[in-house]
């Protein structure tokens, strides 16, 4: 294969734009939506006539501010009509799914230039609401009808893994710690400070073991990419970040039909399917963004990823095995739990954040010489995974 | 979140009542939820309605201190998988527990109960809850029996239980229970032959 039609079949980020996530009472999804969405059109030097294909990724307007069809919304605010818009939703993986979405339409030949855009506005109703809409994610039939809440399933998980590998609540609040700490150097986060393991363990508790600072927060926000056909990046400003690999899985939506609860199938199966297309170990990720809405999913997710052993996620991290400074730096953005969880922008955030990281751009949290990058993004109790993996060339 | 309208619970009235599951005839899994498909056989599943005994051990616990809407008089409350002796894992609250007393292991029995507040629909609820056996219970032990004659369910007062296990205890209720319908059986049977002898 020649050089040039090897370009031809890679896609490119050449382009990222976010807005700072947290509460932001006085703009509209719209306002939110197109200020990504602009930067990120700043960043790659693209015109809006250039982009032929727009994927739009949110988790749950309906209930959030009574509006659906955020596609054409996003298309329509945007000034980019008549441009065919795509709406994707995974729950908290939307953002994952529709860059993948976005790379196989242009791997495919079919589109040259997309945007993906994710977005959601989740302070315009009470916490009791977005609660109950959160649970949606998971089995409404047989799990929220029974009292269940999403925090609740996670701490169900929480409770069988701590049982079964002796994991301490002290070493379960490690992942928020560490987030917080990493977050105070993002200008994009919501909670710029540190927390200490005691701060975490006088939080109140919300489904036990796991208590307000083991949770991410209600935020909203929007991140962009635009993704291009590997032979057309010279055309463009953006230093490209390659999209290697993107792969998907699923498993059960409840918790009650999986043979086990300590372990996610789907992280293993994706992470897996991607290692094996890159013909790479776990070892030649060099810094990744995982999903940590609640701090028992980070710790199985890197474990499940291949990064650390079964069961010793927790003590892992505690030890400061993922820490900026480590060989393998985990969620250096501040993760989901300090930069902020808008759900659907979560997981196009998580990928601006490894270019950032892939380009050298991103000031004061760079972590020095990465080359490889991989994002989890997670869907409801793990019934969704979806694995990117970007290089830097 | 209670908003739940009235076909949506009449649907699985048969399922959250009685705690009725599905059994592939084709694997022999059992199930519950009664899920619409066997994964394991796809469009080889056979599935046939199937009664489960309402014991189990508790598999994973939270106790749940911000509740949903729905569920506000209750918290904070205990959620609960339960892994039914027949194998299928259950999501239920756990009830009539002294929350200290909670473990992984943890023995406990299907009850009746009402299932959050009549929310927005005003549409009240009943399913299944789980609650402790045999040392913490304070009622009686309730369970299915399953025999030639159907399933029976079966109330042994705990005075009975004395120093036998929870499944010695059943087993012998059951057994009464047979040896009880055994006899009726003979004595209709009996009585048919009588019937037609004086006609």
């Amino acid at each position: 294969m020649t050089e040039e039609s090897n370009a031809k079949e890679r896609v490119a980020i050449i382009g990222i734009g976010q807005t700072a996530f947290g509460e932001q009472w006085d703009r509209s999804i719209r306002r939110i939506t197109l200020t990504a969405a602009t930067a990120c059109l700043a960043d790659s030097g693209v015109s809006g006539d250039d982009i032929d294909g727009l994927y739009v990724s949110n988790t749950s307007t309906s209930s959030f501010i009574q509006q659906e069809h955020q596609a054409a919304m996003a298309a329509d605010s945007g000034g980019l009509l008549p441009i065919a818009s795509t709406e994707v939703e995974a729950a908290c993986a939307s953002g994952g799914v529709a860059v993948r979405h976005g790379y196989m339409a242009v791997k495919s030949g079919e589109h040259k230039v997309v945007m993906v855009v994710g977005c959601e506005k989740m302070s315009d109703i009470s916490e009791a609401a977005i609660a109950d809409t959160l649970m949606s994610a998971a089995d409404r039939e047989w799990e929220g009808q029974i009292g269940a809440t999403f925090p609740a399933l996670f701490a169900l998980l929480a409770c069988r893994y701590m049982h079964r590998y002796g994991t301490t609540e002290e070493q379960l609040a490690a992942p928020a710690v560490k987030a917080h700490a990493n977050a105070v150097d993002n200008p994009y986060a919501q909670f710029r400070f540190k927390i200490n393991t005691e701060a975490v363990l006088r939080s109140p508790m919300v489904a036990d073991p796991l208590r307000v600072l083991n949770c991410a927060p209600i935020s909203d926000g929007a991140a962009a990419l635009i993704l291009c056909r590997g032979d057309m990046v010279d055309k463009f400003e953006g230093d490209p970040i390659w999209i290697d690999a993107s792969t998907q899985a699923s498993d059960t939506l409840a918790l009650h039909d999986r043979p086990h609860i300590t372990r996610f199938r789907a992280v293993t199966s994706a992470a897996k399917k991607a290692y094996q297309k890159l013909n790479i170990t776990p070892k030649d990720i060099d810094i990744a963004e995982i999903h940590d809405s609640f701090s028992i999913s980070e710790i199985i997710s890197v474990e499940d990823l291949g990064f650390v052993e079964k069961g010793k996620g927790g003590s892992a991290i505690a030890e400061g095995q993922f820490d900026k400074k480590s060989q393998l730096p985990v969620n250096v953005s501040g993760g989901l739990k300090a930069k902020g969880h808008p759900v659907g922008a979560t997981g196009i955030a998580q990928i601006a954040e490894l270019v950032e990281q892939l380009r050298g751009t991103a000031g004061k949290r760079q972590v020095k010489g990465v080359k490889r990058g991989l994002a989890l993004n997670l869907g409801g109790t793990g019934s969704t995974a979806v694995v990117n993996i970007l290089n830097r060339s | 979140m209670s908003d739940q309208s009235v076909p949506m619970l009449w649907r699985r009235i048969k399922n959250v009542y009685n705690l009725v599951g599905r059994l592939c005839r084709t694997c022999g899994t059992k199930y519950f939820p009664p899920i619409p498909l066997c994964p394991k056989c796809r469009r080889k599943t056979d599935f046939t309605d199937y009664q489960l005994s309402g014991l189990g051990k508790i598999y994973s616990y939270t106790i749940i201190h911000d509740p949903p809407s729905g569920f506000k008089d209750l918290a904070p409350y205990v959620l609960a998988l339960v892994r039914l002796d027949e194998g299928p894992l259950v999501l239920s609250q756990i009830v009539e527990v002294d929350n200290d007393q909670l473990e992984i292991g943890m023995s406990v029995q299907v009850v009746f109960r009402r299932i959050g507040d009549a929310g927005r629909t005003g549409v009240l609820r009943y399913a299944y809850k789980f609650r402790p056996l045999p040392e913490y219970a304070t009622g009686h032990i309730i369970a299915s029996v399953e025999g030639e004659e159907g399933v029976m369910h079966l109330e042994v007062p705990m005075k009975e239980r004395k120093q036998r296990s929870v499944r010695k205890t059943l087993e012998a209720a059951g057994s009464r229970v047979r040896r009880r319908l055994r006899r009726k059986k003979k004595q209709e049977e009996e009585n048919q032959k009588e019937n037609k002898a004086s006609k």
